[in-house]
């Protein structure tokens, strides 16, 4: 009943969005799944292809994360009572995704690396919502570095470290182009309205980029364009918490 | 046999449609993006060009006009395969015709099978 009330306070034209956008990216997972079960029908019964049924596993996985995540948006976008915000260690968090993410990175030839700041303190968040964004952010990542027949690892990086005496900046990078606050503001406003918003990334990477950043602003840490190193990518500045960190 | 150009931005569902168009018997050779889709096609020269039309960066739909530009490519058969539902195109029958589109199938709809039926088909009227 709650969560009933909670959701009719959120405005018609955001929930049509975030249903429009559930229902376009549960498509590849689900032409994934047809396609992979029309391979393995084909292939020979007595030695099961355990490549295409690894990489179904992977989509079945990569689908329900996306379901939750659209829940948790819908929740959080419904009203900022609902966040659990607690000080938790960004390195733990980025830990967490990068172990959840890992057999999605693996189907696309992508190795994953966290780096954390010797000077990482406790940030205030709402872990559920952190994880599914940058879940989601990070196979965005993946989906959209892995352009290549060669074989060639790509790599993702999850990264934290302080931007200042208030904040810790956290984000994923990788070797993307056409990442700009320009290109995600002009995203922000094309949500919804096209079917390619972020014109350098194919579509089906950049729903999960909006994606987190409607659950990352639901804390009000939207995403920015950042860099790491030699990598670009997306971050978001999270306020640092005195608090005891709580694992 | 045939030399099939696939455009596919995904990974996944490029190596399953690669995987079972070569157990039909073709060569694929997998781009995923419109540019590289050109450079492609100039390596090897291709028989049918199998496409999404939602691409990073240039369009499926820019890749088209590039790919007809070419004397060489004018008259190679096209399959559009794609996530988008034909009546989203804000373009008539007309345009995928004058393109040389032989058959235009969205993703959910469309299965291995029929593409790999349709590849032969198309080949054959090519041939004829």
């Amino acid at each position: 009943m709650v969560k009933q009330d909670l959701l009719a306070d959120m405005s018609i034209d955001n929930k049509q969005t975030l249903l429009r956008a559930l229902a376009e990216d549960l498509l590849l997972p689900f032409v994934q799944l047809k396609t992979g079960l029309e391979l393995l029908e084909t292939s020979d019964h007595s030695k099961p292809n355990s490549l295409v049924i690894s990489r179904l596993e992977s989509s079945v996985e990569a689908g329900l994360r996306l379901l939750q995540s659209y829940q948790l948006a819908l929740d959080g976008g419904a009203d900022q009572a609902y966040l659990e915000l607690e000080p938790y260690a960004i390195g733990a968090i980025l830990q967490d995704c990068a172990h959840a993410l890992t057999p999605y990175a693996e189907q696309y030839s992508t190795d994953i690396e966290v780096h954390v700041t010797v000077k990482a303190r406790p940030v205030l968040v709402d872990k559920r919502l952190v994880l599914a964004a940058f879940h989601c952010l990070g196979s965005s990542f993946i989906r959209a570095q892995a352009t290549s027949e060669v074989k060639r690892r790509n790599i993702l990086v999850l990264n934290a470290h302080r931007l200042n005496s208030q904040q810790m900046l956290s984000g994923v990078y990788g070797r993307m182009s056409g990442l700009s606050n320009q290109s995600l503001s002009l995203a922000r406003k094309l949500q919804g309205k096209a079917k390619q918003p972020f014109a350098s990334v194919s579509a089906n990477a950049a729903s999960g980029i909006l994606l987190a950043d409607s659950l990352l602003a639901g804390m009000q840490s939207p995403l920015q364009a950042s860099v790491h190193e030699s990598y670009n990518g997306l971050a978001a500045a999270f306020p640092i918490s005195n608090q005891i960190t709580l694992l | 046999m045939a030399h099939v150009l696939l455009i596919e931005p995904d990974m996944l569902l490029a190596h399953h449609t690669k995987e079972y168009l070569e157990g039909c018997g073709h060569s694929v050779q997998w781009r995923s993006d419109a540019q590289t889709a050109i450079n492609g096609a100039d390596e090897v020269s291709p028989d049918i060009v199998v496409m999404e039309m939602q691409l990073a960066a240039n369009s499926g739909m820019e890749f088209l006009y590039e790919f007809r530009s070419y004397t060489d490519w004018q008259h190679v058969p096209i399959i559009v395969l794609t996530s988008v539902p034909r009546a989203d195109f804000d373009s008539s029958s007309i345009l995928w015709e004058q393109l040389e589109v032989v058959a235009y199938y969205f993703k959910p709809e469309a299965t291995l099978l029929r593409i790999a039926r349709t590849i032969d088909q198309a080949l054959q009227m090519a041939g004829a």
